[in-house]
């Protein structure tokens, strides 16, 4: 039984969390380096091979980065969110029933 | 037992929640910009999906040539997790290559193999739903056959020339991104093996469900 | 002993097979009905979309092997021959062999008729490199049957089986489809890109040593309940 109970809390914390955290590193990130970086666009090229920091600020911009990444971590934040909400549902139901069931089995076993 | 898990529990929320406050400090990139933060996710993401596809397929021999009924559950939770860390590796890159690239979808080997893996996974899922009695051998067998691609998917990256960066930009990210990178592939780990034991646990109760309607049947 | 066994089967898919013809027909046809419906997609002001041959002559040989390997073993599970296989005191990747070989000669009797086909509507240089063309199609072919032949054998006893086995199959053979198609482009160029068509080709051998090797493995506990 305890072991159902910290599943829910365990659920509660998570869900919770998840939304808290995520709705706090949002502004963070739109504001920080928002100032700087409007990327040049190009068209698809040959593999860079490395990451390199900014250096310089770039004027050219034909697309707003702001609200890809923002889209990007909000998908994946859903995402998982409601994957781990559909376990938690599914788990209900399945100790739920397991309820029923160890308690009908329970009853039947006294008449035999 | 349940210390440690709910110890973990905590761990992965914290390191999860505390991730994007790490890559909004992380130095902007030169060619492309604030989008290419999506990498500090897209990429462990993407490690992530590997790992469930390789565990999914070690699962699935085991219980294809074991029996194991518990490495048909691990199968299972793997297999979902494929396609849900999948989902976000396939729709996280291409809103960054819109940014990056100027398209949405390269046909490039890498995309491309990802995108068939992640559809392998699904077809397990579906074959065990639909697929009638006797299914999980065939999803195990799909999966082992879909663990086999992974190797292709690696290799393909090296061998044909693509525009999607190399695997060799992690070893030579420079300091202020390596902390935030590694943070976020330590984060998503941990999601993925506490999730993997949630979906594995729902699924042994699932079998107890049975087992208890076979006892009351009995009855 | 393995292959007698091996040849045994599939002599008795081909005896089966001749004295009926009906699933070498049917496949025929149907590969021809594709490269029409697909040429009269792709075609445009009388010309044919670049590489459309290779594109075409790949998934026509794909569809048609589909449709033979649900035809094959619907047939084996009418007659429930394969449970008498499985029976017989023989080891069960000979059974697969077997199985696999008839398949395969099915598929490269569709090609040959279909090949020059497709040279001939869309103008395709087919005798540009003839040799290597046809160990082109035989890899392709093989790997495409050692994994359809596995996956339409598990598919037998199952639910829903007419659908399931292209949502199966063609994900796991996208590769070969994708090799087979790009190799084929390779060959059809102007000045062959033979080169380019090798290492497609090595790619393919790669994928059909690591799948029937798989294949033979996996199939004795498939098949048994």
């Amino acid at each position: 039984m305890s072991r159902v109970l910290m599943t829910r809390a365990g659920w509660w914390i998570v869900a919770l969390s998840l939304i808290g955290a995520g709705s706090s590193g949002l502004p963070a990130q739109a504001l920080a380096p928002a100032a700087q970086a409007p990327a040049a666009q190009k068209a698809p090229q040959e593999s860079p091979g490395e990451f390199v920091p900014i250096k310089s600020l770039q004027q050219q911009d034909q697309l707003p980065a702001a609200p890809l990444l923002v889209a990007a971590y909000v998908f994946v934040w859903a995402v998982l969110l409601v994957y781990v909400w559909t376990i938690w549902r599914r788990l209900m139901k399945v100790e739920r029933e397991i309820r029923q069931l160890a308690s009908r089995v329970g009853d039947s076993a006294p008449r035999r | 037992m349940n210390r440690v898990y709910s110890m973990l529990v905590l761990a992965a929320i914290a390191l999860f929640a505390v991730a994007p406050v790490i890559v909004a400090g992380t130095p902007v990139e030169a060619t492309m910009g604030l989008v290419q933060k999506i990498f500090y996710y897209h990429v462990p993401s993407a490690m992530v999906m590997f790992l469930a596809a390789f565990v999914c397929g070690v699962a699935s021999a085991i219980y294809l040539f074991r029996g194991t009924p518990g490495a048909d559950r691990l199968a299972v939770a793997a297999a979902e997790l494929t396609v849900v860390f999948g989902l976000i590796v396939l729709v996280t890159g291409p809103l960054w290559a819109r940014k990056a690239w100027g398209v949405w979808w390269q046909w490039d080997a890498r995309l491309t193999s990802t995108l068939l893996m992640w559809m392998i996974y699904v077809a397990c899922l579906l074959v065990r739903r639909f697929g009638g009695p006797g299914a999980e051998k065939l999803s195990a067998a799909m999966a082992l056959f879909g663990m086999a691609n992974v190797p292709f998917v690696y290799i393909s990256v090296n061998i044909w020339r693509t525009v999607h960066p190399t695997t060799a930009v992690i070893p030579k990210l420079p300091g202020g991104m390596r902390g935030p990178f590694w943070f976020c592939v330590l984060s998503f780990m941990l999601l993925f093996g506490l999730l993997l034991a949630l979906r594995a646990r729902l699924e042994e109760r699932r079998a107890d469900v049975e087992h208890l309607y076979l006892i009351a049947d009995h009855d | 002993m393995f292959f007698r066994v091996a040849g045994l089967v599939m002599r008795k898919d081909l005896t089966v097979e001749v004295r009926s013809r009906e699933i070498v027909y049917t496949t025929i046809f149907f590969a021809v009905s594709c490269v029409l419906v697909f040429a009269f997609a792709l075609v445009k002001d009388g010309r044919p979309l670049e590489d459309a041959a290779a594109g075409i002559m790949w998934i026509s040989v794909a569809f048609a092997g589909t449709l033979a390997l649900g035809r094959t073993f619907e047939r084996e599970r009418h007659s429930e021959t394969l449970r008498a296989l499985m029976l017989a005191p023989a080891s069960r990747p000979a059974l697969y062999v077997g199985k696999l070989l008839g398949v395969v000669l099915l598929l490269l009797i569709v090609e040959a008729i279909l090949v020059p086909l497709v040279g001939l509507l869309f103008h395709a240089p087919i005798w540009n490199c003839p040799f290597r063309l046809a160990t082109l199609l035989l890899l392709g072919t093989v790997g495409f049957s050692a994994v359809g032949t596995l996956f339409a054998a598990m598919l037998v006893r199952a639910r829903s089986r007419d659908v399931m086995l292209p949502i199966l199959l063609y994900p796991i053979t996208i590769p070969v489809i994708i090799a087979g198609v790009r190799g084929t482009a390779a060959l059809f160029e102007p000045v062959p890109a033979v080169d380019l068509a090798d290492m497609w080709m090595a790619l393919l051998a790669f994928f059909d040593i690591v799948f029937v090797t798989l294949a033979l493995w996996t199939f004795e506990p498939l098949m048994t309940e």
